[in-house]
């Protein structure tokens, strides 16, 4: 089975092969996504209706809990541990993408006569908000307000986003200070164990060593992570990531030999594989075995020509055929390369068309009407859509994902508040003042979800228009060189055989 | 031939130099324009985050007024009763169906998805049952169906009186690993 992603263009993709570099890559998104997207445990729940409100947000209606939690705490209904109850709302309303409200939540209670676990629970919540939205200072800030340690989980998680905030301010020391205190064990051992924190966490505390200058501690670690056994697709993903660091380290510093020794690890299939293969060229390139680079480059050169490391590839593989002096072969490869990077641009034009003429849109609102509020967008579902070849990447990032779970959401409310306009017409026992209130409230609110719904709508539409732009730049810039490359190969054989000829 | 090879070489390190140029320049252009495009888009996506949730947010707090309003006209305040299951996970025990009557007549019967157990499992409260029960004592008769290890017709049942009319009762009926496993206890308590 192939899908022609863009009609009319020559392009053809396997979509099993789509779908498995889509999930790859997703799955990489989640990497750096999953150390603030894991909910805090919360260790007993005892109202049973804040559990009832957890029940309709684990059986996947965010909505229905919120407004129910809401509509019990206004009514008095919660009787046992209130400030529990403000916790799991802060909680449901970052599931459902309101940060703003939940950080509120998160600050009030933090800073409330509460007891040290709320406020400590609370700040660790409203640092992962933080640092989830790139307010690395203001998250380590709260972090610094947890008096005490943490109960079980929740310590191990305040630690790792602890060093991962100082990792983005390069202070790496003090980053690996704070995963040395992950326990008493030692830290190969504490980080082996099977929790995704400590995974992501040994990652990146080996790229962290290693920026210091620590290679060795930071081999180690990466060593560790690459060679072991990776029984799912993300622990896949992020063992080729881990090879893939270590083989390029060692390309950049001209170690060619040991850099391929990680690069022949990396999976031929996964997310990584493209980087991989473009790698090995590099390898073999570097010990000027342009023969061998080639196996590896036109490998790669006939792969999905969207990939930039397909691109690139396309350029290296004329340029090892020169290596060789096989001039002839380089010529055809660069008017191959030429083709290729024109039936690219002329298939952005045909996405760029079905971006402009709301075919996008149509399909994003199909997949919409198809999921449950709540849920996250899998950047599977959007494999399909015109131009998807192109745009992955885009929809693979968190603004896109937010924007798009804010569009379904409006979407839903707008046939909420419709129904909920019925509801005021037929209520009985309603008095007049009240019903003028609730019905004006639901006209005021419909205006404004129209105009933010069209706003929304016109930004993903900027997002694809300007991804598309940026690919299409790219591809331009890449012909313009093949074709400079042919021109001098051409002046170059004209100086030498020209008299000759 | 010597002049040849000298030439050749000097094509070469000027081709090695032009084609790692090649693959860099384009490479350079192409993140200068992603960088700048990032940087519009994130300030449109900030505003427009920030609008879409205060709206999202009115409508929650307008859908916790209908809520509240849906149960003032559908329930007088003083009869209403409230039955919510919770189950502490037990590695033997399948939940499958609970039942509850109300004196004797069925209010009540729900077959559990998995997608509910697992939320179950996971600290969640299903409510069982949302409703109008006239003034005076009740007795509430649940009865719980699952599987155990050798039974897989597993049934207990369990009662409880309560008095209705006094404002609005709150029912929890749980469901937990018993002291002799692997067969469960189920017990209610009324939350005042």
């Amino acid at each position: 089975m192939s899908l022609r992603c863009v009609s009319g263009g020559s392009g053809h993709v396997r979509l099993p092969a789509l779908k498995r570099m889509l999930s790859g890559v997703f799955c990489l998104l989640l990497s750096t996504q999953a150390l603030v997207a894991a909910p805090v445990v919360w260790d007993s729940i005892e109202d049973p209706l804040v559990r009832a409100a957890q029940f309709d947000l684990l059986v996947g209606a965010p909505f229905e809990a919120v407004t129910r939690l809401e509509s019990d705490l206004a009514q008095g209904y919660i009787k046992h541990q209130p400030a529990q109850a403000q916790l799991v709302l802060g909680g449901m309303y970052l599931a459902s993408g309101a940060h703003h409200k939940a950080a509120a939540i998160f600050a009030a209670l933090g800073s409330s006569g509460q007891p040290q676990q709320v406020q400590n629970l609370a700040w660790l919540s409203l640092a992962q908000v933080q640092y989830q939205h790139g307010q690395t200072n203001e998250a380590l800030e709260s972090l610094r307000r947890i008096s005490g340690e943490l109960p079980g989980q929740a310590q191990q998680e305040r630690l790792l986003l602890s060093a991962m905030a100082l990792m983005q301010q390069q202070h790496f020391g003090q980053a690996v200070t704070h995963l040395r205190q992950l326990g008493q064990k030692s830290l190969v051992q504490q980080l082996s164990e099977k929790s995704v924190w400590a995974t992501y966490g040994r990652f990146n505390l080996g790229v962290a060593l290693f920026r210091q200058g620590k290679e060795e501690e930071g081999r180690m670690l990466l060593e560790e992570l690459g060679s072991g056994a990776a029984d799912t697709e993300e622990s896949r993903a992020l063992r080729d990531k881990a090879n893939l660091t270590l083989a390029y380290h060692h390309l950049d510093k001209n170690e060619p030999e040991e850099a391929q020794r990680y690069f022949v690890k990396t999976r031929l299939q996964g997310p990584m594989s493209s980087q991989a293969l473009l790698g090995l060229g590099r390898v073999y390139s570097a010990k000027n075995l342009h023969k061998k680079s080639l196996v590896p480059w036109l490998r790669l050169s006939k792969m999905d020509a969207s990939d930039p490391a397909v691109q690139d590839s396309l350029l290296a593989v004329p340029f090892a055929f020169g290596q060789l002096e096989a001039f002839r072969q380089a010529l055809e490869h660069y008017q191959l390369a030429l083709e290729k990077f024109k039936s690219e641009v002329e298939q952005i034009d045909q996405a760029e068309a079905a971006v402009n003429n709301g075919a996008l849109a149509d399909k994003l609102v199909h997949i919409v009407s198809r999921q449950s509020m709540g849920q996250r967008w899998l950047v599977q579902d959007l494999s399909d859509t015109p131009g998807g070849r192109y745009l992955w990447q885009l929809f693979a990032t968190n603004e896109f994902q937010e924007t798009l779970k804010n569009y379904a959401q409006l979407r839903l409310s707008l046939g909420r508040l419709e129904q909920w306009s019925s509801q005021i017409d037929d209520a009985r026992g309603l008095s007049p003042a009240h019903r003028r209130v609730l019905e004006k409230k639901v006209v005021n609110l419909q205006s404004e979800l129209l105009s933010v719904l069209d706003r929304t709508q016109k930004h993903l539409k900027v997002l694809a228009q300007e991804t598309l732009k940026h690919r299409k730049q790219r591809l331009l810039s890449y012909a313009s060189e093949a074709r400079f490359s042919m021109a001098q190969m051409y002046d170059y054989a004209s100086r030498r055989w020209g008299g000759e000829q | 031939m010597k002049k040849v090879n000298i030439m050749w070489r000097q094509f070469s390190l000027f081709w090695v130099g032009l084609a790692s140029l090649g693959l860099l320049i384009p490479a350079m252009a192409y993140a200068i324009g992603e960088a700048k495009g990032a940087v519009a888009g994130t300030a449109r996506f900030v505003q427009l985050d920030a609008d879409a949730e205060r709206v999202l947010n009115e409508m929650v707090m307008l859908g916790a007024e209908m809520v509240a309003l849906e149960e003032a006209r559908e329930l007088p305040s003083e009869t209403r009763l409230l039955v919510l299951v919770t189950v502490e996970p037990s590695p033997f025990f399948q939940l499958e169906t609970i039942q509850l009557q109300i004196d004797e007549r069925m209010a009540s019967f729900h077959q559990y998805t998995e997608t509910e157990l697992a939320a179950l499992q996971q600290g969640g409260s299903h409510r069982l049952f949302w409703g109008n029960v006239p003034a005076g004592q009740h007795q509430l008769t649940v009865s719980m169906m699952g599987r155990v290890p050798k039974d897989p017709d597993f049934q207990r049942k369990s009662t409880l009186v309560m008095v209705s009319g006094e404002g609005r009762r709150v029912v929890e009926l749980r469901v937990a690993p018993g002291k002799s496993q692997p067969f469960p206890e189920m017990s209610l308590k009324e939350w005042k």
